[in-house]
Parts: C-alpha cells; sequence; structure tokens
C-alpha cells in the first residue's frame, strides 16, 4: 500500500471485503441463533447437549 | 461383522487404526511405483509423492479385489497372500520416503509453524473435528446406504468369495472402488476398517488440497519462502482444510463407508495433476508433462470408479486439454497429450462399463434403459420412472440449483434413526466465495476454478434434485477458491484482517464445540470394555435392531427374506435376503399375483420382512406409490400370519 492514499479501486476493494466479513458474521449469526432453532448460544449448546444423548 | 477377533471395543479399535495405517502406508508405497514408472516421482514434491501415491494406492488395493472377485478367490488366506506381496513391493519406496525426509527436521520446521497463533487456533480446530469424526466413525455401522449397499454388497462378496451381479439390488452394477476397499475390511474381520477406508479417502482430498494451496497458491510458490514467515499466507493451507472439513456436511458423511468424499478426493488430485503438467505461460511444455498428464488420467478414472458422477471432472479437464495446449502453441505433441491423459481415464471407466455390459447388457444398468435395454428393465418399471428423471435442459435449473444449495446452507440438524445430526454446509464454507470477485487470481486458481464451475452447472442441468452430498467434489474445490479470497484481501488489508479474522474465529469456535459435543452419544461405545455396548449402541439406534435378533433366533438357517422396503437394509440379516421393489422385474414386484408368488417360490423365498412406512419415491409425489394396489391384493392373499413385529418392521411367513 505503500503509506498513500489509496486509489479508488483499493478503497473499493476495502469496503468489499469489510462487506464479506458482515455477510459472513449474518450467514454464523443466522447459523447459530436462527437456523438451529435458538434463541441463543446459551439454549443451542443446552440443545446440543439435551440432544446427543437421544 | 463386529470388531475384530472378538476384542473389547477400545482394544479393537486400536488394533483397527494400526492395521489401517499399515493397509495405507502398503497402498501409498506401491502408489510411489507407480509414480517412479511413470517417471514423475522427481517432478513432486514430498508431500505430493504420498498423496498421489497414497490415491494411486487406494486404487491398486482395490481393484486387486475387484480382481479376486472377479476369479472367486475372496479368501482370507488368498487375500492375505496379496497382502504379503504388496508389503514386499511396497517396503522400498516407503523406506525410501523416509529416508529422504529427515523427520527430526521436518518436526523443528512444524513445530516452528504452529507457535504462529492462528495456525495454532487451525491445528486444535482441525485436531477435534477429526477427532470427533474418527469417533463416529468406529461405532458399530448403522447408517442407511451402508446397511443397504455400501457395505451389503460386500458381505455378499464375501459370503460368496466373488464378486458377482445380485440383480435384486440396484446398486450392484455400480462402480465400486471403494466397496472393493471395504470388501477388503469384511475380509481382514471389521466393518470399522472398511469405514477407516472411506474415512481415509476423504482426509486425502482435504490433505491434497491443503497442499495444493502450500504449494501453488501462495507468494512462496512464486518466490522465496515467504510462506515460512508468519503472515496470512502461511495459514492458506490449514484454511482451505478447516473451511471443508469443519463443514458439518462434510463430518456427517466422513462417519459412513460412504462415496462420495472418496470421489471428491481423487476428483482433486487429477485436477492438482493436470495442473502440473500444465507449461507456463511464455515457456515450453514440462518435459515430464506425459507422465503426469497420465497420473491426472488414473486419478479421473479412479473418481468415475468410486461413482458416475466422477465422469465430470475427468471429462471437464479432458475437453481443456486441447484448448490449452493449442493456444499455448506447443502443437506438436496435443495427440500425445491427449492420449496420455485419456487412454488410462477411458480403461479405468471402460472396467466398469465392460462388467456391466458382461452382466446385464447396460454399461450403466440400471440406468438408461431406453438406450441400452439390458436386463430386467422396461419403460414401465425403470429407475427413471419409478425415483423419477433428471430434470430437462432449462436455464431455470440454475435458478433451482441455487435455491436447493441455500436450503443446504440454512438445514436445521436432523433426527435420523434417534441421534441428531448437524447436515447442514456451516457458516463457512461457501459465504467467501463472493470474494473471489475482487481478488487478483494466482495462476494456479484458474483450473480449481474451472473444475469447480464445471462440476457445478453439470450438477445444477442435471442432478440438482438429488442429494447435496453428490456436490462434495465442488464443496473441496470450493474450500480452495474460498480459502484463497479471504487470505489474499486479510494479507493486503489490515481492516479486513481483523473483521475476517474475527468472524472466522468465532465460526470455527462455534463449529468445532459442535462437533465435540457431537461425540457424546458415541463414546462411551467407542471406549466400550465389554463388547455388549455394541450390542445395546444398536439396539438404541437402529429401529429394526430387535427384529434382526427375532430372524436370528426363530427363523430356520435355510430361511429366505423377502425385504419389502423403499430402503431396505441388508447388511445385518442374518438369513439369505432378495431386496424386493429396488428391481420390480426381477422380483416380479407389482405384477399379477399368481406370477408373483411364482417368481418367489423360484427365488426360493420363505418369509417377508415389511417396513410400514411411506415409500421413498422421489420422482413421485408425496405418499404416491405405483405398486400400492397390486401390493395390497398379493399381501391379502399371500402373506402368512404376522410372525414378530419391532415397531414398524413386520416379519410374515409367505403361504
Amino acid at each position: 500500500m505503500g503509506g498513500g492514499v489509496p486509489a479508488l479501486a483499493e478503497r473499493a476493494r476495502i469496503v468489499l471485503g469489510l462487506g464479506l466479513a458482515v455477510l459472513m458474521a449474518w450467514v454464523l449469526y443466522a447459523y447459530v441463533f436462527l437456523w438451529h432453532n435458538t434463541p441463543d448460544l446459551a439454549a443451542l449448546v443446552r440443545s446440543i447437549l439435551t440432544s446427543a444423548g437421544r | 461383522m463386529g470388531p475384530m477377533f472378538n476384542l473389547p471395543p477400545v482394544l479393537a479399535h486400536v488394533v483397527e487404526l494400526v492395521l489401517f495405517c499399515g493397509l495405507t502406508a502398503t497402498a501409498t508405497g506401491t502408489g510411489l511405483r507407480i509414480l517412479r514408472a511413470l517417471r514423475v516421482a522427481e517432478a513432486l514434491s514430498a508431500g505430493e509423492r504420498l498423496v498421489f501415491g497414497m490415491g494411486l494406492g487406494y486404487g491398486v488395493l482395490a481393484l486387486l479385489m475387484l480382481g479376486m472377485g472377479l476369479v472367486g478367490l475372496i479368501y482370507l488366506p488368498v487375500g492375505l497372500g496379496v497382502l504379503a506381496l504388496l508389503v514386499a513391493l511396497a517396503a522400498g519406496p516407503v523406506a525410501g520416503e523416509l529416508r529422504r525426509a529427515d523427520p527430526v527436521l521436518r518436526l523443528c520446521h512444524i513445530v516452528g509453524q504452529v507457535r504462529y497463533p492462528p495456525t495454532l487456533f487451525l491445528t486444535v480446530v482441525l485436531a477435534v473435528t477429526v477427532g470427533a469424526a474418527l469417533t463416529r466413525a468406529l461405532v458399530p455401522v448403522a447408517t442407511q446406504d451402508d446397511l443397504m449397499y455400501h457395505l451389503a454388497l460386500p458381505r455378499r462378496y464375501i459370503e460368496h468369495h466373488a464378486v458377482l451381479f445380485f440383480p435384486d439390488s440396484t446398486y450392484s452394477l455400480f462402480p465400486q472402488l471403494m466397496e472393493m476397499l471395504y470388501t477388503w475390511g469384511l475380509l481382514l474381520g471389521s466393518d470399522r476398517l472398511a469405514v477407516l477406508f472411506a474415512f481415509g479417502a476423504g482426509l486425502l482430498g482435504a490433505l491434497a488440497a491443503g497442499l495444493f494451496a502450500a504449494r501453488h497458491l501462495t507468494p512462496a510458490s512464486g518466490g522465496q519462502g515467504e510462506a515460512d514467515r508468519p503472515g496470512p499466507w502461511q495459514v492458506l493451507p490449514l484454511l482451505v482444510v478447516a473451511l471443508f472439513l469443519t463443514a458439518p456436511l462434510t463430518g456427517y458423511v466422513l462417519r459412513a463407508a460412504n462415496t462420495d468424499l472418496a470421489q471428491a478426493s481423487f476428483d482433486l488430485l487429477a485436477v492438482y495433476a493436470f495442473f502440473l503438467a500444465m507449461p507456463a505461460p511464455d515457456s515450453g511444455p514440462r518435459p515430464n508433462s506425459r507422465g503426469l498428464l497420465a497420473l491426472a488420467g488414473l486419478c479421473a478414472g479412479l473418481a468415475f470408479s468410486v461413482k458416475y458422477y466422477g465422469f465430470v471432472v475427468g471429462v471437464a479437464l479432458g475437453v481443456a486439454l486441447p484448448m490449452l495446449y493449442h493456444r499455448r502453441r506447443v502443437g506438436a505433441g496435443v495427440l500425445a497429450c491427449v492420449l496420455s491423459f485419456g487412454v488410462p481415464f477411458v480403461a479405468l471407466a471402460a472396467l466398469w462399463l465392460v462388467r456391466n455390459y458382461v452382466w446385464a447388457g447396460n454399461p450403466v444398468w440400471p440406468l438408461a434403459g431406453g438406450i441400452f435395454d439390458g436386463a430386467y428393465w422396461s419403460p414401465a418399471a425403470s429407475p427413471e420412472e419409478l425415483l423419477g428423471r433428471a430434470p430437462g435442459l432449462r436455464l431455470d435449473n440454475v435458478w433451482t440449483a441455487l435455491q436447493f444449495l441455500w436450503t443446504a446452507i440454512s438445514r436445521p440438524p436432523l433426527e435420523i434413526d434417534g441421534q441428531i445430526h448437524v447436515v447442514s454446509l456451516g457458516p463457512l464454507l461457501l459465504p467467501a466465495l463472493p470474494g473471489l470477485l475482487w481478488v487478483r487470481w494466482a495462476r494456479a486458481l484458474k483450473p480449481i476454478a474451472y473444475a469447480a464451475g464445471a462440476y457445478w452447472l453439470v450438477w445444477a442441468f442435471f442432478f440438482s434434485r438429488t442429494s447435496i452430498r453428490y456436490l462434495s467434489t465442488f464443496f473441496l474445490l470450493a474450500a480452495v477458491l474460498g480459502a484463497y479470497a479471504l487470505v489474499w484481501m486479510t494479507s493486503r488489508y489490515r481492516p479486513v484482517r481483523w473483521a475476517v479474522a474475527t468472524v472466522l474465529a468465532a465460526g470455527f469456535t462455534v463449529l468445532t464445540v459442535e462437533a465435540a459435543l457431537s461425540v457424546r452419544p458415541y463414546l462411551p461405545t467407542v471406549l466400550a470394555t465389554d463388547r455388549a455396548a455394541e450390542q445395546a449402541y444398536l439396539a438404541t439406534y437402529m429401529e429394526d435392531y430387535q427384529m434382526i435378533q427375532y430372524i436370528t433366533s426363530h427363523t430356520p438357517a435355510n430361511a429366505v427374506i423377502y425385504v419389502w422396503d423403499g430402503q431396505p437394509r441388508g447388511y445385518y440379516l442374518p438369513r439369505r435376503y432378495v431386496y424386493a421393489r429396488l428391481v420390480p422385474l426381477y422380483t416380479g414386484f407389482g405384477s399379477q399375483p399368481e406370477q408373483w408368488h411364482a417368481r418367489l417360490v423360484q427365488l426360493g423365498i420363505t418369509h417377508v420382512l415389511v417396513h410400514e412406512r411411506q415409500v421413498l419415491a422421489p420422482g413421485q409425489p408425496a405418499g404416491v406409490d405405483p405398486f400400492a394396489e397390486p401390493a395390497r391384493r398379493f399381501r391379502e392373499r399371500y402373506f402368512g400370519p404376522l410372525l414378530y413385529r419391532s415397531g414398524d418392521y413386520y416379519l410374515y411367513e409367505l403361504r
């Protein structure tokens, strides 16, 4: 990057990269809290613990 | 076929693991000899020699079993003799690799790398994930496809001491490279050894993908040792492996004697060897490119030998080959190169197709009967008619396939046979792929993307109504692509690095905790010192277990069971059995009652085992069974009184 002001394309890539991180964070949130049908991580862990022995 | 030598489970698993490592080392040594014969060994790194050697060695081991089976020599002493010969063949190359490797130096190098925190983190993630998958692989076999055919057919081969055509099973003439390895496992006395072969073949692709990333995608692969310095690129190989192996679907498939991950591994090896054979831009052909193309052809042929879907990558590479060589103006060797790749690929594929044609008159029996006809086939009772046909060639298939993929990502856990399984793709494997649109691509990324794209498109247009597991090759290639995109961005932009690293760390932590917790129902059985623990496990998680116990103790040894189920499970049945409705024309299923009964008498059927449930016919609307009415008339007339009931399973005598 050379310490100078990044070119427009570079700035765009940074924004897109951050956007990708946000997308991945949302998918992770959905995986834990929506698709497992549990409202919070503690409930997820509880559901895993209780379902594991069935 | 429980743990071997009647040992307590925990001791049996130690023996099984040692035996598995020994067999894998023997196979690898044999594969190293093939690499030497192809004159490519010196062009490969030590790691590359090991992954290609292992892949080729598994292929040799499987084909030797096929050979033994075709001549009716599946006996333990013959098998041990063959293995002794292989050990003699493999010992030299394996010892040579060990001498060259300098284990102490390598260990110091690895320890030095693990001190980098992200590397240490991913190492722990992988250790837990693989350990959990191994635990799940060591419990008694109870998965549907294994009980139905992946292990049921090898059990029949061993009982008949031969590989034969069993027309009651549609899977009898599928390519069976992995089933030949499973036959080795059963012949040596352990179905867990069979599952370990699947486990090893599944891990092989992930290892090869990580190696490809390390050797050909990091800046160091074009420069001097940059990847040895801490930094995002150093993490790339482990990230590739972790993205693939932590996907819950991968862990779910790894626990069974399945075929999807093995096909993915051979597909990846084919692309890997193909890339190695390609001349770099502005340079002439590689001196050993024909040997490397033959290696690619062999790997593609092995992928087809595992599963029909293996044709996709082989054909895609075959199509690309002349075009690439033409573009790089190396015209003189084009035909030789096409033959180097095509001959081994076609030869391995032909092995299965010719077998099928000789036995059933159709090279892809029981599929495509409309073109090839063949045994026990009619237009009204074809698999396409009963199970559903591939969708027509329409552009909206792409949208349907994308929806299917989204369902696979967002699918909630499933309860299967009393166990909860997380079978989704997880949160990390695919979401990184959009990053490929704005990162700068390394040359080696292109063949990976080409193969992944070709595989996905063929799946989308023709196979998207099937199982998401059939996309395993795409997922493995996608792990390479996604990891590259993430590392490229994080290596250049510090804000992106922290954001992506935080999400990845959280995601891997969730997946790792989930994997660790998932072993709870399995661990007590795997570590048991009493063999009764295995019986208790099966009694808990197999609805038909009590029925199998009843058949063992209450039916004569010469009883023949007619298994009346859309998804029959034969592996544990202690008597000779015939699947009723997979190939209806073989057993007369659905025909006139007198004709049907006469056929069952001809087959020696004495009992009928009925699984009362909604028939699984994916090509039909829900609840529709084309055989419902003739089946009802047959039952009224020829079923004797109910002998025993266990859950939804009912046993009758045949009148």
